[in-house]
């Protein structure tokens, strides 16, 4: 029952979504675009950071050089778009399944600021590399039409949502959530861990990639400092903190809330924005420390555990 | 045939030496109890063999292929399982979700995955809570359900690490009843407990482990009268004077009996 209601919401929402170039204009279309952006980018976040319980602090690396190189392959190699974002999102998913596989040995701080050093290498990397621009700029051609952007961008936060979808409902998302509960009881009953965790951190990067080739097209013009800037890594945390981690809805209703008060904010002042965020962050910790939409089994009955009264021996 | 073999195991955390030159070999189909008292490295011991944790020194061999180099999973797989003392459950997945879990990771599928599933909820009398949250089940359940998911191995060697600390008498009994079934199935057994009653009950063979070393390695009657591990447990002074009674009663030959290798 709880199952057809969830699909009877997502199916709503999801029309809504699709009803909103044809009804409103473009500074809506653009502001619904950024959401189903980050929509897409927090749920790549929730894979590794939620469901696998490894936050990562660097995923804009992968937006980052999703949104370079299939720049670069574009317009420095004259590849047609459409293939030079497919090697792209290929491409970065291969670099986050073989980063992962060291920096995942790390665990809690180590592996968020271990992450958080290997978007500012991603980034030097790539100011440095004459053919992904050296630094500057690069200018794409301008196609398509707002709405067209929306509808991409929309695809790729369905598609998040999806894969978190079903990875929840799988054995492999069982494996994930194990790794989070403790990995060393994973390892005692046989599950791969470097493995899983590479491959999740893997699938989280290549969401990141696809969000970035799109982004690259639908704006036109990026440089390195825009699409590496840190922050959009700690919105994606951040939505998806306030959502609900490790939930399908969460980094969405996360990305939505946030995109709207950006909104609100904007239109009172400038620099208000950055003031909601930080409010937004204190307003998760303090009373949203499972998010909205809560943690996956906190609406579940069950019987509590009652107060230890058998001591562990040493 | 011996399904384990360990040589020479050491084991030091910084400059404490934990374990020290620790040999000896397990035959299959055999229960062993594993006693000692606190400290002496009894979990440790099962960690090294069990891949959780890496010897300084020594070798382990589970049908004379070497573990000390395999990641626990691969151990795991080989059909090698352990429990934690210190319970280890996946809280954010149901107790059924967990036992299911390390079924099909040995590549158990469809129906009879959930077949199997069902029958080790039935056998460790967890099939009422099998919806219920891992979190949320008492200490005592957690550890049946540890049981369980080591059984969805299809363990060849199980290590039980003080699985039955804090169950009531009842409780008790009906564990050292399931014991005895998975021995029947075959099932070679390593099982650390400080309860006498249950060693002595379910056991083919005792080792004793005090600082680190073995100190005994009999029948359970034998070794439970040997006086080196009566000073383990109970200090040297009340053996001394124990020693001094039985000597009065001529038993004094138990004591130091049998030291043998099996
Ligand atoms: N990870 C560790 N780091 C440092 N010392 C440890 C560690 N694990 C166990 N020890 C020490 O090793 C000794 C043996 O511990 P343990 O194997 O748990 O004993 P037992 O299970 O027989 O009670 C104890 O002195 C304990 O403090
Ligand atoms: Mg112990």
């Amino acid at each position: 029952m709880k199952r057809q209601r969830n699909m009877f919401l997502a199916a709503c929402v999801l029309l809504l979504a699709l009803c909103i170039p044809p009804l409103t204009n473009d500074y809506i279309v653009q502001v619904g675009t950024e959401m189903a952006m980050y929509a897409a980018l927090a749920g790549g976040w929730n894979l590794i950071g939620g469901l696998t319980g490894y936050p990562s602090f660097g995923n804009v690396a992968f937006f980052g050089l999703g949104a370079m190189l299939a720049g670069a392959l574009s317009v420095n190699a004259h590849w047609p778009y459409w293939l030079a974002a497919i090697a792209s999102v290929l491409g970065t998913g291969v670099f986050a399944l073989l980063l992962g596989l060291p920096l995942l040995r790390l665990k809690g701080h180590y592996f968020s600021i271990a992450t958080l050093a290997l978007a500012q290498a991603t980034l030097a990397v790539v100011t440095n590399t004459k053919f992904l621009g050296g630094g500057m700029g690069m200018s794409l051609p301008i196609v398509g039409s707002p709405g067209i952007f929306y509808y991409v961008m929309l695809s790729i936060a369905v598609l998040s949502a999806l894969i978190t979808y079903l990875l929840i409902h799988s054995e492999y998302g069982n494996t994930l959530l194990a790794i989070k509960s403790d990995e060393v009881a994973a390892q005692a009953v046989g599950i791969n861990t470097v493995l899983a965790k590479s491959s999740a951190f893997a699938l989280s990067g290549l969401l990141g990639a696809m969000a970035g080739v799109v982004y690259a097209i639908w704006q036109s013009y990026i440089d390195p400092p825009t699409v590496f800037e840190p922050s959009i890594t700690v919105l994606m945390l951040v939505m998806t903190m306030m959502g609900g981690a490790g939930t399908v809805a969460g980094p969405i209703l996360g990305a939505v809330l946030i995109g709207i008060l950006t909104q609100l904010a904007m239109a009172v002042s400038q620099n208000a924005s950055s003031l909601v965020l930080g409010l937004g962050i204190i307003a998760v910790v303090l009373f949203l420390p499972k998010g909205i939409m809560g943690s996956r089994r906190s609406g579940k009955g069950g019987k509590r555990r009652g107060k230890n009264t058998f001591p562990l021996r040493g | 045939m011996a399904i384990l073999e360990v040589k020479g195991l050491g084991k030091d955390f910084g400059g404490l030496r934990v374990l020290d030159d620790i040999s000896f070999s397990l035959a299959e189909g055999t229960v062993t109890g594993l006693i000692g008292p606190n400290g002496a490295g009894k979990s440790t011991l099962v960690n090294l063999i069990a891949g959780s944790d890496r010897p300084t020194r020594g070798e382990i061999y589970f049908f004379s292929r070497p573990l000390h180099k395999l990641p626990s999973w691969r151990i795991a797989r080989l059909g090698l399982a352990r429990t934690f003392q210190i319970t280890r459950i996946f809280k954010d997945l149901t107790l059924r979700e967990n036992v299911r879990l390390a079924a099909w990771t040995i590549g158990m599928r469809g129906q009879k995955l959930e077949a199997e599933v069902d029958r080790l909820l039935a056998l460790t009398e967890l099939a009422d809570k099998a919806a219920v949250l891992s979190n949320d089940l008492t200490l005592p359940d957690q550890k049946r359900l540890q049981l369980a998911r080591a059984l969805a191995l299809q363990p060849k060697l199980l290590l039980l690490d003080e699985v039955m600390a804090g169950l009531n008498p009842v409780e008790l009994d009906k564990a050292i009843l399931l014991l005895n079934r998975l021995r029947q199935q075959g099932i070679t057994m390593l099982v650390i407990e400080h309860l006498m009653r249950v060693i002595m009950n379910i056991s083919d063979r005792v080792i004793v482990l005090h600082q680190g070393q073995l100190i005994a390695d009999g029948q359970p009657s034998e070794v439970v009268g040997l006086s080196q591990v009566q000073e383990a447990y109970l200090g040297s002074r009340y053996v001394k004077s124990k020693a001094a009674e039985m000597e009065v009663s001529g038993l004094g030959g138990m004591l130091n009996a049998g030291n043998q290798e099996s």
